[in-house]
This record gives C-alpha cells, structure tokens and sequence, in this order.
C-alpha cells in the first residue's frame, strides 16, 4: 500500500474509535500527542490496529514518541516497516 | 547535612561507583560531582546567588540531575518543570517565582524566554541558544564551590502543582522537608550501595524526589526512565531485566500496563526486591495478580500529597481473598505525625472518617508568594477512616482536587483555561470512571449557535496546560443544569458523563 493509503486508513481508525466521528480538522500533520488525542493506552492500541489490519509489526524499540507525532510520520513508518526496514 | 551533600559524599567515597543511567548514557558518582560543579560556576557566573530560583526545563537525562545538583550548590532552589508543559504555562511559572535563570534547550529558551522574562538568564543543555550552552561549561572550574551553609530551612525546589484559581501554584520544598522523607524511606527500604533504583516519575513530580535522593543517600544507582518510554510496556519490563532494578517506585496505573501489555507477570524471574507504589489507589484485583505472581517482593504503598511528601505508608503482608477495597494507606512515616478530625474538629476513633492532618519535618515551608506555612499541622483535604489495627484507609476527597492517572489536578485549573475561549460561555469538568479509565469530560455552553471543534478544544487546552490534563472528552449544551441555588450541577453532569462513558464502553467491548 501507498503510504497516503495508509494514512487514510490509520485516520478512519482515529476518527472512529479514538475521537467517535469528530475529526474535522484531522489531517496527516495534527499533533497526536501534543494535542492529547492519544496517549500511552491508545498508542497500544492502535499499534495492535496495524498489525492486524496490514500485517506490520511494530518492534518495540520503534515504539517511541518521536514516531507516533503525527499520521504522516507514522504511515511512513508504517510504510517503511512494511518494506522491511 | 543537606540535600546537596548526599551526592558530595557518595562521590568522596565511591568516585567510580555508577551514579546515574540514563537515556543519554551513564556517569559515576566522581564525575557527575564534576559536571554539577562546572554547573555551578556556570550559573554563578550568568548572576545566580543563594537563595535564587533557577528553573529547569529539560527531558530526563543526565544532565538535567547535573543541573538540579548545581543549583542546589549555590544555595539556590531549583524548579523542575514538565517537559510536555506548554511554553505559556512554563512562563507563567518563571514569572510567578521571579526565576534568575532558565536551564533548557535552546528551542525551550527561545520560547520562553521573550518579551518581559526575555532578561532571564539562560544555560542551554545542548548547543546555541542565548547565554551558556554546555560545551561552554568546558571552561569553568570544576572545583567545589564554596558557598554559604545550607540550613534546614533553606529552599531547596519548588514542585508546581495545578492551583484550582487557573494559576499554578508553587509547593516549597525545605532541605529538612526533603531529607527527612529520603533518610525515613532509604532505612526502610534498606537501600544500599548494590541496589539499583528506577526513576518512572518526571522530576516534576514528588515520586522522583526518592529514586534520586535515595540512591545518592546510600551510594546506590538509579537509571532514568524516559517519558517516551511508557508508550511501550513491554519495554519496561524489559529494562528491568536488562538493568537489575531491585527497587521500583511509579503509579499504580504503569504496574498496571507493564501487567496487561508487558508481560510482568509472564518473565521466568525478575531481579526486584521491592516495588513501592503511590499517587492513587491500586485496584485490589491487579495488586493481587502480581503480589501473587511474586511474593517474595516487598510491595510498599506510600501516601502523602506533594505538600506533605510521604507521610504514612503500608507494607502489603497478605491480601485475603474477596477483599475489594484497595490496601490501606496505613501509619505515620518520615518522622511526621498523623491523624484525622471531623467536622466538629475532634480527633476520629477507630471505624470513623475525617480528614488527614499531618505535622512534623516533611511539611512543606508553604506555597510560593503566600505567607509560610509555619508549624500548624497541614490539612490534606483527604477523607480517611481509622481501621482497628490502626491504619488509615484512604475514602476520597473533599474538594474539586482529583487523581487522574496519578496526576493530582485541579479542576477549576482546567476549568479557568477553557473560559478564555473566546466562545466559550461557561464550562464546567468533571471526572468520569476509575483506575486506567479514569477521563476529564467537560461540558460547554457557547455564547451563539457556533462552537468550536472538538479538535480546536483540544488544542485551546494543549496551548495552556500540561498534557494530562487536557479533556478527554466535551459535550456541548444550550446551559449547563443548575441546582436550586443557583450553582452549576456538578453531580447531574457527572451521572451524565458517567453514563455517557458506559455507553462508550460498551460499545467498544461489544466490537
């Protein structure tokens, strides 16, 4: 998958399980964390999300904040995981 | 004896012994004396004097505790601040304590440091930045500095805590008041120079005052836990195992995910010895998972508010099958005396409820810009009942102060926020569920038909408080209820919320 898909889907799943439907103004550069739209319990979560929706597993030590800023850093992790690296 | 000296002594005696392990590498107790000594001059050189405050601003690392051991060497007081904290709140603290100096990066100085606190002088843990950065400490000595005698009553940091007017306010910490709890719970935690203590809790926050403090104490070494590092439970569990931590100090609600998602109770073995929660709590039925799953780890809950420190702690030696209620916040510790009255201010008896009142050498000096404290005992706004072997229970509180996931709060503090929202009306917060599902639901009233996003809340509160407390959750309304007098009707809007979260609940359970 493109990493603009999988944003998409990694948005659809924050709109309708973390923020119940009310995402205007959610977009690939929204500070995550910042913002407190997600925090440690949510991050476990959405790191089982991809895993079973793409089949990726995120390693621990990828698990870090740095990754989970916004959508657009964390498709391309995602994107790149998914590549082998 | 002061705060400042247990580093100095472990250093004389053990140079080479390893002081602290942290995200960015580790250090004896010689050299990390060393560095807090070009610290010092540092300061001493950008105008810090005894008795000024010097905030610091910075992630967890080496350098940060560097930077808390300098200050406290010049007779100063230092400040720690949140690191997820917004610049605005940042400021409003520097100028609330009329801080001399700012330890940060250079990005954190740059956006502060502005406008009327622009003349604050700065010492930038990285590179650039206005004033000292750290390569330049290079150039100052690294010899003792000899300054004033540190007396028990001498400041040595302020712990800013959520103030229910909307302002921060500022907890001020003596070197008796600190050393008193350090020495209490390094004795009865028997740490010594072997045992290697972790450090969950940001500086800000008062559980670090005893993974540092302790360690220094006894010669022993803590090993700093990045914030960052909490989204990963697993990881946690995994640095026990890696780095021989026999001590374990955090908030229930950390064991509780390193339980459920890091595979604590599944290791073979783990090198603890003890692990001591505080900050809120331990439901019953997860204490009882891992005291069983390891019992021969000591499993200590300590109580106190950050005004108090540790004042009453209990050791869990048992827990009977169907107990329901959380263990016991239990006796007296650090030298403090304990006890509780009720509203007719007469002394409780065994199988009633008052409030907690505390006195002795862990009390606070008193808050920042108020008149001190003084000796009068220091009521702590906690409702408990006087169990018949002696030990208190915590019940609740009696005020609008809440835990959410270990972070004392305040919510007239989120409240005053979310009020400077130029269309918001009137909005009241309440708390909704328990433990791990505890969330900060706010109902809001706009001035027309118009509101704002749920996101643009978000961001309105990420501008202007730390990050445990923007809300959760909003709900907007034409009003919010009103009881017969007048007053906004929190109890109505907490059934409403908390109805509304079970529903949520639900939902997600049944997908």
């Amino acid at each position: 998958m493109k990493q603009t898909e999988i944003l998409e889907v990694l948005k659809r799943y924050i709109s309708r399980e973390i923020l119940d439907g009310r995402d205007i103004g959610l977009d690939g550069s929204t500070p995550l964390l910042e913002w407190g739209i997600i925090n440690s319990m949510e991050i476990a979560r959405i790191v089982s999300f991809i895993q079973n929706r793409f089949h990726i597993g995120i390693p621990d030590d990828k698990i870090i904040a740095e990754h989970f800023i916004n959508l657009s850093v964390l498709s391309h992790l995602v994107v790149g995981l998914g590549k082998g690296g | 004896m002061s705060l400042k000296d247990l580093l100095i002594q472990s250093a004389r005696h053990m140079p080479e012994a390893l002081a602290v392990d942290g995200p960015d590498g580790s250090i004896t107790y010689g050299e990390l004396d060393l560095v807090a000594n070009r610290i010092t001059w540092g300061l001493y050189d950008l105008g810090v004097r005894t008795g000024d405050r010097v905030g610091i601003w910075l992630d967890k690392s080496i350098r940060s505790v560097a930077a808390m051991q300098g200050v406290l060497r010049l007779g100063a007081a230092y400040v720690p601040l949140d690191p997820l904290s917004p610049a605005s709140r940042v400021r409003t603290i520097i100028k609330d304590c009329d801080m001399r100096a700012l330890v940060s990066t250079a990005k954190g100085a740059e956006a502060t440091l502005t406008g009327e606190i622009g003349n604050i002088a700065s010492l930038c843990a990285d590179m650039g930045g206005p004033g000292l950065c750290w390569d330049d400490l290079q150039s100052f000595s690294d010899k003792p500095f000899e300054g004033p005698e540190t007396g028990d009553n001498d400041l040595a940091y302020i712990l800013y805590t959520s103030g229910s007017t909307g302002k921060p306010k500022g907890v001020c910490i003596s070197n008796l008041n600190a050393l008193a709890f350090v020495e209490w719970a390094s004795d009865e935690l028997k740490v010594k120079k072997s045992d290697r203590l972790s450090n969950h809790a940001p500086f800000h926050f008062d559980l670090s005052v005893l993974d540092i403090y302790a360690a220094f104490h006894t010669g022993a070494s803590v090993t700093l836990i990045p914030d960052m590092m909490s989204y990963a439970p697993r990881r946690l569990v995994n640095l026990i195992r890696q780095k021989k931590i026999t001590i374990w100090y955090s908030v229930p609600s950390v064991l509780i995910l390193m339980m459920e998602q890091g595979g604590l109770l599944d290791e073979q073995s783990i090198p603890l010895r003890a692990i001591v929660f505080a900050g809120e709590p331990f439901p019953i039925k997860h204490l009882k998972r891992l005291y069983e799953r390891w019992p021969a780890v000591r499993y200590l809950n300590f109580y106190g508010p950050t005004e108090t420190n540790v004042c009453t702690f209990y050791e869990v030696k048992g827990i009977e099958d169907g107990r329901s209620k959380p263990v016991p916040i239990g006796r007296e510790c650090s030298g403090d005396r304990v006890w509780a009255i009720k509203n007719d201010g007469t002394e409780i008896k065994p199988g009633e409820e008052g409030e907690l009142m505390v006195s002795g050498p862990t009390v606070m000096l008193g808050y920042w810009g108020r008149s001190p404290h003084g000796d009068k005992p220091y009521p702590t706004g906690d409702i408990v009942r006087l169990e018949k072997d002696g030990n208190y229970e915590y019940i609740g509180r009696q005020d609008h102060m809440v835990k959410v996931r270990g972070h004392r709060l305040e919510l007239g503090e989120i409240e005053a926020a979310l009020g400077e929202h130029p269309v918001i009306h009137e909005v009241a917060v309440v708390v909704s569920g328990s433990d791990m599902n505890t969330r900060l639901i706010a109902f809001i009233a706009c001035n027309g038909n118009e509101h704002p996003t749920f996101l643009d809340i978000k961001r309105h509160c990420a501008e202007r408080l730390p990050r445990y407390m923007i809300v959760d959750d909003v709900i907007f309304l034409d009003e919010l209820p009103r009881t017969r007098n007048g007053k906004v009707d929190r109890l109505n809007l907490k059934r409403d919320a908390d109805y509304i979260q079970e529903i949520k609940r639900t939902s997600n359970e049944t997908n």
